[in-house]
């Protein structure tokens, strides 16, 4: 039992101590050292550079606009996505695993090849804009605003969405729904009352993914954004590495990440007080 | 399996799937298109196709260096964390020990904290412990991203063993160390092959964490192709893009056939 | 060997007051018991009953908190499990699915660095005893349920081991399968008379295999006795339930005008001495229906309405209740008094020479 122990801890014990002292240990510091003002005298702890950051009606404009552009890009998401998960039960398994296959290698392609493609289609001299004044149409924006953002991140992010309903989906017992139309339901009853609660786990795994991952993105924004559309993310790089102000893009970044946090916390709390249904995913 | 409470699909669901993947599909094919032009700004190759831009590659040699670091990166990224990862996943898929949440949320925390806030972290951490080496930091922070892949796939893979089979083999007089190496490495081996490729492929594909890391003297391929991406918008973008795809297909390809797509990120 | 632990009937296997806790559960709760060499002992009770833990616990997969095992007199409690002598054929098997039937059998061997021609021989003659030669090459997944079985027995035997420990090695199979595959272990039994335990939670399996049977509840050992014994002498009610008996009632002594009577669920026997209070197993083979009046002497009766009526084939199953109490009983169809339905008024009686009692109380 003790060996056994000890057997499992040393196992554990070269990756723990790795993420530990190498990316938790950095996170930690720097978050405290945001507290923290150094002086001549030594220093003080203070929240002096929170305070900033709130008096200052620029940031609150840079949180609104990622909160904003993160929860469309979610609910785009899922509305893509769940329509697709429906289709892909009735899917034998060959023609589903091709369908995965395509919707889900982008997934595995660098986020600036496919953020690229983009400005390569939306750019003002992008095929589209090109299209458009073939057929003698004024050019019409669709890059360095929110817009460019939230059709580059639903495009980044869409497979996230997708596998997790998908999963949930997949794990229906079909008996449910032979039930439901044995008692009489339609198609869409059967949708409403037995396949959409049964599948919320997954959706609201695959929103809390997608929106946090939408609210931290950076390659995005900086492609598909420009500097008319900054955000949180590209705020904390440009703090960092064009202004060197390491402190405060920690700021910005605690902010980010408990903002986000605390939503992802209540949506989650929310949805499990309305859902009974302990099939946890 | 069973399927299909009613015979037929409606067809609003394949007309709006068919939407969907012409817009994920969509612009990597366009992408595709326009690497082929032989024209000098972005547009479909009309009357012919050129791979003139392709060749452009070759004439870029911060982009052929970055490829290079790119591919040792991935490689050295991928080693560490099956080295990390495996004996990590062991320990966790097959026992009870205290503590076991907290260790596990430990080990996956690189998965939960926004790359935006860790980058910036181990940028500020790791300069000011006086670590100024790219490329040794850089596969720390690499290693450390892709742990958590490697361990959400190696543990998928454990626990679908029975461990009874693990009683069995001790029983029979196989020491742990066997044990490991004639019962249950064997079976996981699809398994770890698909923790090694996507440990490659995230690090490979990382710019998140890179962008933070790299610097004048070493750069790898994504941040190279973002920065060049910053400032030109020729069909070299293009090409440049179609070739990580390719890459990364194979890898994708390679992981559908001896792990199972859908594994990979739940 | 003789030895100072040794008990005088010459235990093969000794448990002495085996605990073992799981989060401040017992889940094994000091049990001692001893096996005869050559015996074929069940260890039987419901699942959660720590059957599994003690075996686990002999295996050598688990350590106990306190107590020891001996194997022909000596404690093995800190052996690794393969110096035991203790061979295992698990549930579902656990045969390794990367191994042909072969290198499966051939395990054992390979960990003691036997010989590739040793080897060969040695495990063409274990397959040839399990009767699976010319199965060599194939996979498990490419076997039976019965085949699979043979490989694990011949996995299991091909170490010589002294003791052969069966985990529920019949559980999720169909009842046929079962019962063939059952005769198999009692075979090899016969055969090798290796001493063996075999966990179980299925009455039949235990009685029909067992030359003695534990009933372990909660972790406790409630009775070890022959198979019959335990059916016709239950040591508790526990023990009486769990080997299907239905009529666990309650006897109060009384004494009206120099007689005794025994009050049972508010029906009186006439006694011949004095009773005692205490719980008895009226067995359902003893269970007369009549529609006498009158109860025989020696017979304690009970009027009451006929409920239910059972026809198991060969056996009649019927219900007759009293009050608050429910008497189940059954008989030979042929016995069945002819134009009985349910519904009528009937009387129920039984020997109370065949009452069995309780020591526990209930």
């Amino acid at each position: 039992m003790t060996t056994a122990r000890l057997r499992s801890a040393s196992l554990i014990m070269p990756a723990l101590i790795f993420i530990a002292a190498l990316f938790l240990a950095p996170v930690v510091q720097i978050l405290a050292g945001s507290f923290v003002q150094v002086h001549s005298g030594g220093w003080t702890l203070t929240a002096g550079l929170y305070e900033a950051f709130f008096a200052d009606a620029y940031s609150w404009g840079l949180l609104e606009r990622t909160l904003r552009i993160s929860a469309i890009t979610t609910l785009a998401c899922l509305v893509m996505a769940f329509p697709v998960a429906l289709l892909m039960r009735r899917l034998s398994s060959t023609q589903r695993t091709v369908l995965a296959i395509l919707l889900l290698s982008p997934l595995l392609t660098s986020v600036v090849v496919r953020t690229l493609a983009w400005v390569i289609l939306l750019g003002p001299v992008g095929l589209i804009n090109k299209t458009l004044g073939v057929l003698g149409i004024a050019p019409v924006a669709l890059m360095y605003n929110d817009v460019g953002v939230i059709i580059g991140l639903t495009h980044v992010f869409f497979g996230y969405m997708l596998l997790a309903i998908t999963a949930s989906m997949l794990k229906l017992d079909e008996r449910l729904m032979l039930a439901a139309i044995n008692l009489g339901a339609s198609r869409w009853q059967v949708l409403r009352t037995i396949i959409f609660p049964l599948c919320l786990p997954g959706v609201l795994s695959g929103s809390v993914l997608v929106f946090t991952m939408s609210a931290s993105a950076y390659i995005v924004p900086v492609l598909l954004g420009g500097t008319a559309t900054k955000v949180m993310a590209t705020e904390v790089y440009d703090l960092a590495i064009n202004y060197l102000e390491w402190k405060e893009a920690a700021v910005v970044a605690a902010v980010l990440f408990v903002t986000v946090w605390l939503i992802v916390a209540a949506v989650t709390r929310l949805a499990a007080r309305h859902e009974r249904i302990g099939e946890g995913g | 399996m069973m399927r299909g409470t009613n015979a037929s699909t409606p067809v609003w669901l394949i007309a709006w799937t068919g939407l969907v993947t012409l817009f994920i599909v969509g612009p990597l094919v366009c992408v595709a298109l326009v690497s082929l032009t032989p024209l000098d700004y972005i547009s479909f190759p009309q009357h012919s196709v050129s791979l003139r831009w392709y060749k452009a590659i070759l004439d870029k040699p911060e982009l052929l260096g970055a490829s290079f670091n790119s591919l040792v990166l991935a490689l050295f990224a991928t080693a560490g964390a099956v080295a990390l990862g495996l004996p990590a996943a062991m320990a966790t898929a097959r026992q009870a020990y205290p503590g076991k949440q907290l260790i596990i949320g430990t080990l996956m925390s690189p998965l939960f904290l926004p790359h935006i806030l860790s980058a910036l972290a181990i940028l500020s951490a790791y300069s000011a412990w006086g670590w100024s080496h790219q490329p040794s930091r850089i596969l720390a922070a690499h290693i450390a991203l892709t742990i958590p892949y490697v361990l959400r796939t190696l543990i998928a893979s454990l626990s679908g063993l029975d461990v009874r089979q693990e009683l069995a083999a001790r029983n029979l007089g196989a020491s742990h160390w066997q044990v490991f190496w004639r019962i249950i490495l064997p079976q996981i081996r699809p398994g770890l092959l698909a923790a090694a490729i996507f440990a490659f492929i995230v690090s490979f594909d990382d710019v998140g964490l890179s962008i933070f890391l790299t610097g004048a003297g070493y750069s790898t391929l994504p941040v190279q192709l973002f920065s060049y991406a910053s400032y030109n918008s020729d069909p070299s973008v293009a090409a440049i893009s179609v070739a990580m795809v390719i890459i990364s297909f194979i890898a994708v390809l390679l992981v559908e056939r001896y792990f199972g797509l859908e594994k990979l990120i739940r | 060997m003789p030895s100072d632990n040794q008990s005088p009937e010459g235990a093969f296997l000794a448990l002495r007051s085996l605990t073992k806790r799981f989060d401040g559960h017992a889940a094994v709760n000091g049990i001692s018991l001893e096996v005869k060499p050559h015996e074929f002992v069940s260890l039987l009770g419901p699942s959660g009953g720590g059957k599994t833990t003690l075996l686990h616990m002999i295996a050598g997969f688990t350590e106990p908190d306190a107590g020891d095992i001996l194997i022909q007199g000596e404690s093995v409690r800190r052996w690794p499990s393969h110096r035991r002598g203790a061979a295992m054929v698990f549930q579902s098997y656990a045969l390794f699915p990367h191994l042909t039937v072969f290198e499966n059998v051939a395990f054992g061997l390979r960990m003691r660095k036997v010989g590739n021609g040793e080897v060969r021989r040695q495990v063409s003659e274990a397959l040839e005893y399990v009767r699976l030669q010319g199965l060599e090459k194939r996979y498990p997944r490419q076997l039976s349920g019965g085949q699979q079985q043979r490989v694990a027995l011949a996995r299991a035997l091909i170490l010589k081991p002294r003791l052969l420990l069966l985990d529920e090695p019949l559980s999720n199979l169909d009842p046929n399968l079962r019962r063939e595959l059952r005769d198999n272990f009692r075979e090899i039994h016969n055969q090798t008379r290796m001493t063996t335990l075999l966990v179980t939670h299925d009455i039949e399996e235990a009685f029909t295999t067992s030359d003695r049977v534990a009933i372990l509840g909660n972790g406790r050992l409630e009775q070890f006795d022959t198979p019959q014994a335990i059916y016709t002498r239950p040591a508790s009610a526990f023990v009486a339930r769990f080997v299907g008996h239905r009529n666990i009632v309650r006897g109060t002594p009384a004494q009206k005008e120099a007689r005794h009577f025994l009050e049972i669920e508010g029906t009186e026997a006439l006694l011949e001495t004095p009773g005692t209070a205490s719980s008895y197993v009226i067995p359902m083979n003893q269970v007369r229906i009549t529609t006498d009046a009158t109860t025989p002497r020696g017979y304690a009766g009970m009027s009451g309405v006929l409920e239910k009526i059972e026809y198991l084939g060969a056996l009649v199953r019927f219900q007759v209740k009293s009050g608050g109490a429910t008497l189940v009983g059954e008989c030979l169809d042929h016995q069945w008094p002819v134009g009985l339905q349910p519904g009528i008024t009937t009387r129920a009686c039984w020997p109370l020479h065949r009452m069995i009692d309780l020591p526990g109380a209930v």
